[in-house]
């Protein structure tokens, strides 16, 4: 939940992670087993913050775009005198350069999350899935994201 | 940088910044605001319509001109009408986040819809049956000249709501719903082009 948090609002990852938390306890009541209960509360948290997302940069008059993470990046990359700023910077700059879905994906990757989970979560097929995770990873390791 | 790499980095970073830690007390007391908000907002709108189909219902004990009391009965009814309308239709097009992303971002598309095609039409459903009743009401009740004012002046109210709610959707709905839609067509695709950055072209 913390990395989700971090992940779509890295500037307010706190007010995302309590959202996160009250959105899980409300929904908790809805749960009917016909999923795995971590599909359900990847689905809760990921939907959640989205959401959240596009409500802030609604409200701050934003494009929906990675505008707070790219200036965390650039701040952090300003001030590099650390191995652990790049390293942000870095982690940074690569979730900004990503959509939506994509990050979202690539959370669950990280959290070595099955295909065929992903899969549920996202409502796609774990074709689909596989096909972007290998573009995903391809991109990484060339450097390009 | 490789995948394992970034799961190590990530986990390093997630390491340093636990300080995020649920607080379930505090989660408790934002469970208990929002349900109290809820109640709050519907109390406050069931109130609204009651109070004024209570007063307008009220006219209809006095001798008064049939027109005004004609008025009056149009008016309670198009406060119930307005009032069941708004409340139905937010039940009704609740989106719940425990949704596969495909399935939420559908909901959410279907439910920006609902509040397009509501806001576009407020003139029939909203201001129109209000303002035949009120209207009919007071002209009913007052002399010509000053019905005439009140008309006037409830016009310019009425169009006033009427373009609110049309600046509302070329400004703020349909710009959401482009949005929601890229990211409901990205989702379908294979790779997901991020328009705001330029690092993910491919």
């Amino acid at each position: 939940m913390w990395r989700v948090a971090l992940a779509y609002a890295r500037e307010a990852a706190e007010d995302l992670f309590q959202d996160l938390a009250l959105q899980l306890w409300q929904s908790l009541a809805r749960f009917d087993g016909r999923c795995q209960l971590t599909t359900w509360a990847y689905r809760v948290h990921l939907n959640t913050a989205m959401s959240w997302r596009r409500r802030a940069a609604r409200r701050r008059r934003l494009p929906i775009s990675d505008a707070s993470t790219d200036q965390l990046g650039d701040r952090a990359a300003a001030s590099a005198d650390s191995e652990s700023a790049n390293l942000d910077s870095r982690i940074n700059q690569l979730l900004a350069s990503l959509g939506e879905t994509d990050r979202a994906v690539l959370l669950m990757l990280l959290d070595n999350v099955p295909n065929e989970q992903i899969a549920d979560v996202m409502g796609v097929s774990e074709g689909a899935i596989r096909v972007r995770l290998h573009r995903i990873r391809k991109r990484i390791e060339e450097g390009e994201l | 940088m490789n995948i394992e790499e970034l799961k190590a980095a990530l986990d390093a970073l997630n390491a340093d910044s636990l300080h995020g830690q649920a607080n379930l007390d505090t989660i408790r007391e934002s469970v208990m605001e929002s349900r109290a908000r809820f109640k709050l907002r519907d109390f406050r709108e069931i109130g609204a319509c009651v109070f004024v189909f209570a007063g307008f219902f009220a006219v209809l004990s006095f001798d008064l001109p049939w027109m005004t009391q004609l008025g009056a009965m149009i008016y309670c009814c198009a406060a119930i009408f307005v009032g069941t309308s708004i409340y139905l239709g937010r039940r009704r097009h609740r989106v719940f986040p425990e949704l596969s992303v495909h399935e939420f971002l559908e909901a959410e598309i279907a439910h920006l819809d609902y509040q397009i095609q509501l806001l576009r039409n407020v003139s029939w459903w909203y201001l129109a049956p209000l303002a035949v009743g009120f209207l009919m009401f007071v002209w009913g009740l007052l002399p010509q000249p000053a019905a005439a004012v009140v008309t006037v002046c409830y016009f310019l109210l009425d169009r006033t709501i009427y373009w609110l709610n049309q600046q509302t959707i070329q400004l703020e709905l349909k710009p959401q719903r482009e949005k929601l839609v890229l990211v409901y067509q990205s989702l379908n695709e294979l790779v997901e082009v991020n328009p705001n950055s330029n690092l993910s072209e491919e």
